[in-house]
């Protein structure tokens, strides 16, 4: 418990001392008549007691330092606490007074029957339901007498105070010294402000964030809820409307592919001979078959080679006719793809 | 670093340790709470873009179903726009005769059969013709029995010289007729 209690003072006094900016002492001299004792604050047993009748007591007084330094690697910063006996504790009346200490200092000569100079005083902060403040009063030669010895035994005396204090002074008066007291610098007070501002904002924001969040959840949940779930499928229409469209082209697409009488027929009579007489067109099956007569059936069946529409024309029948001229069949097989 | 400044950054550091400890006690949940926020409202997200993605298709389709049904009711669909078979098969018959009047000919016969193909939701009417025409005519005959809808795709064609300039035809072709889509 000690231990813990030792571990807590330390770090706490560092953080004060950081954030403070003020060096704040983690040990006590806790100096009597006849023994100074080197206290760790916040733990009950001393680091350890000497006896000032002992002949070595400065020593052991350095030996204490020591023990102490180590761990802090200066002069070690300490709170100087008077025996009992030297402070006085009063409660005097202060009423609305301007400036308090002012005041209290009017007070010295009736409270201890001394100047107010040869006597150094600290006020509590709290004022009971009376209305009485309480004052610590202890002799100045006193307290400047217990911040040198601290000085001269190699500790640094940040505060002066007394072993025992009433409730009213919660870390104990603080009697001036006149010793080195470091004014707090603003500025890690600034930044702990800072921080803390800093932490707020952030938990405010992240709040928001998440409120807009849960807010965002519900919203996108019920617009996932209030999809209806259709009948069919894209894929399935999609299929029905192609077969529909392949149905519904048949037509045009048939009339797309297919050879027109009409350009077989106009084919023809661009590409005969002028003498030729046609008595007969057939098309059936990819074939035309040319009925007629003519002077020369060489003539014909070379128009019909050269034309891009009919192949391999063939003559399946000639004869002659009473005025000399060849009868002729002749077949020649339709190119289909000459129309695209 | 003096023995003292260690001590105070130690002092310090246990402070931040603390204070990352108690920050994390609150960050971690509120972080668990985010991803798992976060995949809800992907998840959700994702839903409603591909449900946006397939009524945007669905739209498109709709589209495209509306044009080829505007289409195949216009007469450059090429088919015979009748309801029935027989409506249809009437309709050409009446057509080529007409064709045969307007370029002087003569229908001797002429049947139309309604028949199933060439493709699912089609019927085809398979015509055969057999008539008479002056020579001179047979080209402007054949274009507008060809070119103009309801298309006739002539797949055999027999013409014949007569006396007088005439020509005997006869030809066989197939004109089509669209079933209501089953849509």
């Amino acid at each position: 418990m000690a231990k813990q209690r030792g571990f807590f003072s330390w770090w706490f006094g560092e953080l004060r001392e950081v954030f403070s900016g003020r060096a704040v002492p983690v040990y006590a001299l806790a100096l009597s008549a006849h023994e100074v004792a080197l206290i760790e604050k916040g733990v009950d047993t001393p680091l350890g007691v000497v006896d000032t009748q002992a002949d070595d007591w400065l020593e052991r007084i350095e030996g204490l330092r020591s023990r102490i330094l180590r761990r802090n690697g200066r002069n070690p910063l300490v709170e100087v606490q008077l025996p009992a006996e030297q402070v006085m504790f009063a409660k005097v009346k202060l009423g609305s007074a301007k400036n308090p200490r002012e005041t209290a200092s009017s007070m010295i000569k009736d409270l201890t029957g001394q100047e107010a100079e040869q006597v150094t005083f600290d006020l509590a902060n709290k004022i009971d339901a009376n209305g009485s403040t309480v004052i610590a009063i202890a002799p100045a030669t006193t307290v400047a007498e217990a911040a040198r010895y601290a000085t001269d035994w190699g500790f640094e005396p940040a505060r002066v105070t007394s072993i025992e204090a009433p409730s009213a002074f919660r870390r104990g008066p603080d009697f001036e010294h006149g010793g080195v007291k470091t004014a707090g610098s603003k500025l890690p007070k600034i930044a702990a402000a800072l921080a803390v501002l800093a932490i707020i904002l952030t938990g405010a924001a992240a709040i928001r964030a998440l409120q807009h969040r849960a807010v965002l959840t519900d919203e996108a949940q019920a617009g996932a809820r209030s999809i209806i779930a259709e009948d069919t499928t894209i894929s399935e229409s999609e299929l029905a409307l192609a077969e529909f469209a392949h149905a519904a082209a048949a037509a045009t697409d048939l009339r797309d592919v297919s050879m027109p009488v009409w350009r077989l027929l106009a084919e023809v009579a661009s590409i005969i001979p002028s003498d030729v007489v046609l008595t007969g067109f057939q098309y059936r099956a990819g074939q035309i078959i040319l009925r007629g007569t003519t002077a020369s059936t060489v003539s014909l069946e070379e128009a019909l080679d050269r034309s891009p529409i009919f192949n391999a024309p063939t003559l399946s029948s000639t004869g002659r006719s009473g005025s000399g001229r060849a009868e002729f069949e002749i077949e020649a097989t339709v190119d289909e793809r000459s129309i695209r | 670093m003096s023995a003292g400044g260690r001590s105070r950054a130690a002092a310090i550091a246990l402070l931040a340790g603390v204070v990352a400890i108690a920050g994390a006690a609150l960050v971690v949940p509120a972080g668990l709470y985010w991803s798992k926020t976060g995949n809800i409202i992907n998840d959700a997200r994702s839903k409603m873009t591909r449900t946006d993605r397939r009524a945007d298709a669905r739209a498109a389709l709709t589209g495209q179903l509306d044009e080829w049904q505007d289409f195949v009711t216009t007469p450059v669909s090429g088919f015979v726009l009748h309801a029935t078979d027989e409506a249809a098969s009437n309709a050409i018959q009446e057509r080529i005769d007409n064709i045969f009047k307007t370029f002087g000919g003569d229908l001797n016969t002429v049947t139309a059969e309604a028949q199933t193909g060439p493709r699912d939701g089609v019927r085809t009417i398979a015509i055969s013709v057999e008539g008479r025409l002056p020579r001179a005519n047979l080209a402007p005959f054949l274009t507008k029995l060809e070119s103009e809808p309801a298309y006739i795709i002539v797949t055999e064609f027999d013409a014949r010289k007569m006396k007088n300039e005439t020509l005997k035809l006869s030809f066989k072709g197939e004109a089509f007729r669209l079933l209501e889509p089953a849509l």
